[in-house]
């Protein structure tokens, strides 16, 4: 079973990670107007990540158009960070994607905050997809 | 995980609680007010008190119902060139709302309501504190860090928290609310039930959260009929005052849930008073979450037995829940149905779809206990029109 994980963040996983975006009913019906993108941030925690790790994401009317580990260059609407402990809390369910900012577990960067608490069940299912996708993290 | 439970630092309660403002530091306060509430002299009453320790008063009584963006630009104009040092609310939740708002305006003059989030500190107090005495039994706003404001072009309810909103003071005079009639009374009473009960099955909920609740459903039960039997029964009228109170110190730390979310938009859409339209979303929910959350219903049912139900079966204790929301409902006059609530099955009709579509842009939903798409919001909203129980 272990070997059919797939790495956060890679390539691989992001690539699953859309096919099951894209096949979630719940994200396409919450976010069937959403135009933006986002660039996730894996911040350095000085022992498993050295440097911070980034996905690209663009959402467009309920579905992902496009997705892959971000380059230096890229930018994005909006940017979604924080530890990779944290990551592993909020794939888990045991953070809430909303109330983590409150909490102070992840840090949201830039873009019209009027536009994203329009959004924030299409955030839930972003963070809902996510559990169906066979993660191995890098400190496993 | 850590959490924050935020309050404000005093709530002076009981009648004559309005004197605490002898002891309040200040120089110049600006009174936000609506004209009905200034007619009937609240206002007046404060502003006496506060002269009399010279002080230097306005009274701006312009707030609106659902208050809007521009009426709360308008106030936060006012405030600047009185130049404001405390602010005070006297009124419902939109007095409240419209001085919390402006009260952010003219501190974060930079700031656009509609992007107002809970994320960002905003760093309230550099030039005013916030007084709020509420004149309804309902919102809670008093204690909240939640504001309510609609936008003017699309009329959208823009619900948001944020901890720096959480007044300095909120006082519960109980003769302040004397004079609101029955109808208002039942409806806000409903809303602060709608607000304790949400709270208490929120997956933000908390110990201290939970806490304000049990005590505030148990008070709404005993007290909301003698306050809409008898409108001059200050004791009635202070219960509620302090039950509201309370369910506002639950959700404002623990977040409302889909009751809101459906609430909001019929504000926003059909006008519909928010404790009316709250309250008549809240059984509909409880059925909704109970048919298909474990959680819910356990949650429903401990409520249940803190009103004297005796069903052993989480799931019965919690539909026993319901049924007696709704008598709870029939009996101070607050309506259960679109139809009673005597909107056209047309004007229905031809809104459902922006019902529909503002309730999914209300953060509240994420906090549901049971997950849904909007087909199911759709559903409830249909089956709200008649008055039918969810039985999905
Ligand atoms: N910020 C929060 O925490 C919070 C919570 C819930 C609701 N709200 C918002 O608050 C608003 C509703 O507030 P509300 O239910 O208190 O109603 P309201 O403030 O809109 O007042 C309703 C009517 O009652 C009148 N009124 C108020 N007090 C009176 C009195 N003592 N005697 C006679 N008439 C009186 C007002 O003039 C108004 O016409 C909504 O916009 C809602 O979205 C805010
Ligand atoms: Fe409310």
């Amino acid at each position: 079973m272990g070997d059919d994980k797939l790495e956060f963040p890679s390539d691989e996983w992001v690539e699953k990670y859309v096919e099951v975006v894209n096949s979630s009913k719940a994200y396409e019906d919450a976010a069937h107007d959403w135009e933006g993108d986002f660039i996730f941030v894996v911040t350095p925690d000085g022992e498993h990540v050295k440097e911070p790790m980034r996905l690209y994401i663009d959402l467009w009317h309920g579905k992902c158009r496009a997705a892959r580990m971000a380059t230096p260059d890229d930018d994005a609407e909006f940017t979604y960070e924080g530890p990779l402990k944290n990551w592993k809390l909020l794939f888990d369910k045991k953070i809430d994607p909303i109330k983590g900012l409150m909490q102070r577990k992840f840090k949201l960067g830039k873009g019209d905050m009027g536009k994203i608490m329009r959004y924030t069940k299409a955030a839930m299912e972003l963070v809902n997809a996510t559990t169906l996708v066979p993660t191995k993290w890098p400190d496993e | 995980m850590s959490w924050e439970f935020t309050v404000p630092p005093k709530i002076a309660f009981g009648e004559d609680s309005i004197e605490v403002l002898e002891t309040f530091q200040g120089k110049s306060a600006f009174i936000i007010t609506d004209g009905m509430v200034n007619s009937l002299g609240y206002p007046d009453r404060v502003a006496k008190i506060l002269s009399d320790n010279r002080w230097n008063i306005a009274i701006w009584d312009c707030a609106e119902p659902d208050p809007k963006v521009s009426n709360v630009r308008d106030a936060a104009e006012a405030m600047r060139a009185f130049e404001a040092d405390t602010i005070i609310a006297i009124g419902g939740g939109s007095v409240m709302d419209t001085a919390k708002a402006a009260w952010v305006l003219y501190e974060r003059p930079d700031i656009d309501l509609a992007a107002l989030n809970p994320f960002e500190e905003l760093g309230l107090r550099k030039k005013a504190r916030l007084i709020c005495i509420p004149t309804t039994a309902g919102t809670g706003s008093e204690v909240t860090k939640a504001v309510v404001i609609r936008d003017d072009e699309t009329g959208r309810k823009m619900a948001t928290i944020n901890t720096d909103m959480v007044p300095d003071l909120a006082i519960l005079e109980p003769s302040f609310t004397k004079d609101l009639p029955k109808s208002l009374t039942a409806y806000t009473g409903m809303d602060a039930l709608t607000h304790a009960v949400e709270a208490f099955v929120s997956t933000w909920k908390n110990d201290f959260s939970d806490a304000c609740t049990l005590k505030a459903v148990q008070m709404v039960f005993e007290w909301l009929p003698k306050a809409v039997e008898n409108p001059d029964d200050l004791e009635a009228r202070g219960k509620m005052l302090v039950a509201a109170n309370l369910a506002g110190m639950s959700f404002s730390n623990s977040q409302v849930a889909l009751g809101h979310s459906l609430g909001h938009s019929m504000g926003a859409v059909l006008r519909l008073q928010h404790g009316l339209a709250v309250g008549m979303a809240l059984p509909y929910t409880i059925e909704f979450n109970t048919n298909d959350s474990d959680e819910a219903v356990k949650n429903y049912a401990e409520l249940a037995r803190v009103i004297g139900v005796t069903l052993k079966n989480p799931k019965r204790a919690a539909k026993k829940f319901a049924e007696m929301v709704r008598e709870l409902m029939d009996q101070v006059g607050s309506p259960t149905s679109f139809k009673a609530a005597k909107v056209k099955k047309k004007d229905f009709k031809a809104n459902l779809d922006k019902l529909v579509d503002f309730s999914m842009q209300d953060a509240a939903i994420t906090m549901n206990p049971r997950n849904f798409e909007s087909s199911a919001l759709r559903k409830i909203y249909e089956y709200m029109y008649d008055g039918t129980p969810i039985d999905f």
